[in-house]
């Protein structure tokens, strides 16, 4: 067995049998020619003598002897030998005359002869039998037949179709305008008068979309017929169950061995012989690296305690005070450079997280980005309140504290803070206007949660006294 | 180790997963999608038909025939070329004509497909649809699809151009169920005499599940190749078996 049988659905059987086909694809389209030769040669001189439409008709009718030719192949293959050509010829007469009254007159157009074809051909019935296989055979239904059939007819003359326009794509300028004045006549109401090679084409491509048509067919065919008697005959289980008794006699024969005391050498050197080759696999190849590096500590020996240096003579202190000096002029850069650049590392310090991380645009669902805010907050704060919208005044304030402490005051609060977070993180600021923020703070949650307005100079007091302003710590 | 042995030939298509978990891929062969290609072709005509019809009736009506003339080649276009893409890139992963047919486009690796690979694999039909055909008159350019078509032909997992371009398979996704005959169930249930691998648990279970479908003859034969387990032969040994895969089934 070369193919994995299992219990399929019809298509996916019939995609089998075209993979029997592609795996030795010239073995198989060069066996179904060799069973298209005698007829070839039969016919040829009918192309000779110019009919070159019942030269066709023949060769289509002798297709079902070029499909035994691909099928004897494919079945052979299937079962684990491949066919060699003395075999072709020697199948080829046989192939020619087997039941041919029935094959090729009688059930010449049959729609099953690509699954009944093996039965007569790969289990030798005839007759009766024949006929009870059959009928066994198509238990499981026939519509996958039916529909290979259907496409069968339809993809031959539109293979044909196609490889006709590939070969014209492939012509020269001249000719392509010979035979396309030739067809528009044809279009225009006139007889099709082709150039002899445009014929040719036409039957070339016809008998190619034939042949691979009947060849796919054919394998397609052989593919239901292997699936069909998977299940009604349950192969894939007869050879499972083949494979497991050569296992257990195994198992058995070892056992018996290992109980008559005999040495068990063999069995424990075979299972060695196993993981040494197994080992030997490139996936279990062991890779060493080896790396050279050069530490401070060994450079450090080379240059000043090994032999070479010391032995430069009166110029070896000359050298070692250079190599020396230069480290202390590098370190001495480098202390520099931090110490001209401190201001790097103190800001890094100092404030750490918060520079670093996104600045909160939303803070209890209100918006504090700056452009969300008018330019004089205060101003607009006092004619909301005028107004009597006292939870917008007061909440114009608010977020502009909020914006300031976010944008110019450097305080970190983040988006999911609430009030007494964000008081929290301005007191540990340590701004001046902590102050006004604790008292904006009380005024504010007292109006948002416990509805209490505050007094009109309350509010005035909190305008004037407004200590935001742009542009970076006062 | 595998690799000693030739890989036997498979329409399932095995791919390996995280954690030695193994799935298996049906993929679809040409004839179906052929069948699923003709449906989505009459699917497509009929609705640019209809829609065609429609403009002519009222855009034609009002902004003349040449407004409606370009509205109708903006919907040819739109069909031709997105009409599959939206489909199999959407949850589906299938073209109403492949889901009609049961078939779904995934990746090599079994999942999904994106939409660039959904656009790839469906913009290079016209390399698949080569060699064209040329037309007279109205018919202008006909694919023929014979590159497409040799090219599934050619690969092992069916792919045409566009799907080898794009790493993609199509699959079978719903399968039509199998009749199922089991025979009359075991009286007694009988643990094996050996320790069972999982594919010969499988080969049990399957003989169980389908011995109905064989004669009488036909089972004692095949059960006569497991005498080295039942220990027994003819419908005895038969028996045994079914005793056997009534116990490994207890046992689960």
């Amino acid at each position: 067995m070369t193919a994995e049988l299992r219990p399929r659905s019809d298509w996916e059987a019939v995609d089998l049998g075209l993979a029997l086909v592609r795996r030795d694809f010239r073995k198989v389209f060069a066996a179904w020619w060799l069973g298209m030769l005698p007829m070839l040669l039969l016919s040829s001189p009918l192309l000779i003598f110019g009919f070159p439409g019942w030269f066709l008709v023949l060769f289509w009718w002798w297709v079902p002897v070029a499909s035994r030719m691909a099928l004897f192949h494919l079945s052979r293959h299937l079962f684990g030998e491949v066919p060699s050509a003395a075999d072709w010829w020697r199948e080829l007469p046989r192939a020619c005359f087997r039941r041919f009254g029935y094959r090729m007159l009688w059930a010449r157009l049959s729609h099953w002869r690509p699954l009944t074809m093996a039965v007569e051909d790969l289990e030798g019935l005839r007759g009766k039998a024949y006929r009870n296989r059959c009928r066994v055979l198509m238990r499981r239904g026939d519509s996958t037949l039916v529909m290979l059939a259907m496409w069968k007819c339809g993809l031959t003359l539109w293979l044909a179709l196609s490889l006709f326009c590939l070969l014209v794509l492939l012509l020269s300028q001249a000719a392509q305008d010979e035979w396309s004045l030739a067809f528009q006549m044809f279009f225009s109401g006139g007889n099709l008068v082709l150039p002899p090679s445009g014929k040719a084409a036409i039957l070339l491509s016809l008998m190619l979309g034939i042949s691979l048509t009947d060849l796919f067919v054919t394998g397609a065919g052989f593919g239901i017929y292997v699936n069909h008697r998977t299940w009604i005959e349950g192969w894939d289980v007869e050879l499972a169950f083949r494979r497991m008794a050569t296992r257990i006699a195994r198992v058995v024969a070892a056992l018996a061995l290992a109980f008559l005391l005999i040495p068990n050498a063999g069995a424990e050197e075979g299972d060695k012989e196993r993981i040494e080759r197994i080992l030997k696999d490139p996936a279990f190849e062991v890779h060493t690296e080896k790396e050279v590096r050069w530490l401070p500590a060994d450079w450090w020996n080379f240059n000043f305690n090994s032999p070479s240096a010391g032995s430069g003579g009166s110029f070896g202190w000359v050298l070692t005070l250079i190599q020396v000096s230069g480290i202390v002029l590098l370190v001495a850069l480098l202390a520099w450079l931090i110490y001209r650049f401190r201001h790097v590392f103190q800001r890094g310090g100092g404030g750490g997280a918060a520079p670093a991380r996104a600045k909160a645009r939303v803070v209890m669902g209100m918006e504090v980005g700056e452009e969300t805010l008018p330019e004089d907050i205060t101003g607009a704060a006092l004619r909301a309140w005028r107004e009597g919208r006292a939870q917008e005044a007061l909440g114009l304030l608010y977020r502009g504290a909020i914006s300031w402490m976010i944008g110019d005051g450097g305080v970190g609060i983040a988006e999911s803070d609430t009030e007494s977070d964000c008081l929290r993180r301005v007191r540990e600021a340590g701004l001046r206007q902590t102050q006004y923020f604790e008292g904006l703070t009380d005024v504010w949650m007292r109006l948002a949660y416990a509805r209490q307005l505050p007094g009109d100079p309350v509010v005035e007091q909190l305008c004037a006294q407004w200590p935001f302003r742009k542009g970076g710590l006062p | 180790m595998s690799g000693d042995v030739e890989r036997k030939l498979d329409t399932l298509q095995a791919i390996e997963l995280a954690e030695g978990v193994e799935v298996r891929l049906r993929i679809a062969g040409p004839i179906l999608r052929g069948g699923a290609l003709l449906l989505d072709v009459l699917i497509q005509w009929l609705l640019i038909g209809a829609l065609t019809l429609l403009f002519a009736l009222t855009v034609g009506w009002v902004a003349g025939g040449q407004m409606s003339w370009g509205v109708v080649q903006l919907l040819w276009f739109f069909f031709s070329w997105w009409y599959p893409v939206f489909f199999e890139a959407g949850k589906w992963g299938a073209t109403p004509g492949k889901k009609v047919f049961g078939l779904r486009v995934v990746q090599v690796s079994g999942s999904p497909i994106t939409f660039g690979q959904a656009i790839l694999r469906n913009f290079l039909r016209v390399a698949d649809g080569m060699p064209f055909m040329i037309g007279y008159g109205v018919a202008g350019l006909i694919p023929t699809f014979g590159i497409g078509l040799a090219t599934m032909l050619a690969t092992s997992r069916f792919q045409r151009l566009g799907d080898l371009a794009a790493r993609t398979v199509v699959i079978y996704d719903r399968v039509p169920a199998e009749p199922l005959a089991p025979s009359p169930p075991a009286l007694e249930s009988i643990p094996p005499g050996v320790a069972l691998r999982p594919e010969e648990i499988r080969a049990v279970g399957a003989f169980r599940d389908r011995a109905g479908l064989w004669s009488e003859g036909r089972r004692i034969e095949i059960g006569d190749h497991a005498r080295e387990l039942t220990g027994s032969a003819g419908s005895a040994g038969v028996t045994r078996l079914m005793g056997i895969a009534r116990w490994l089934q207890e046992r689960k």
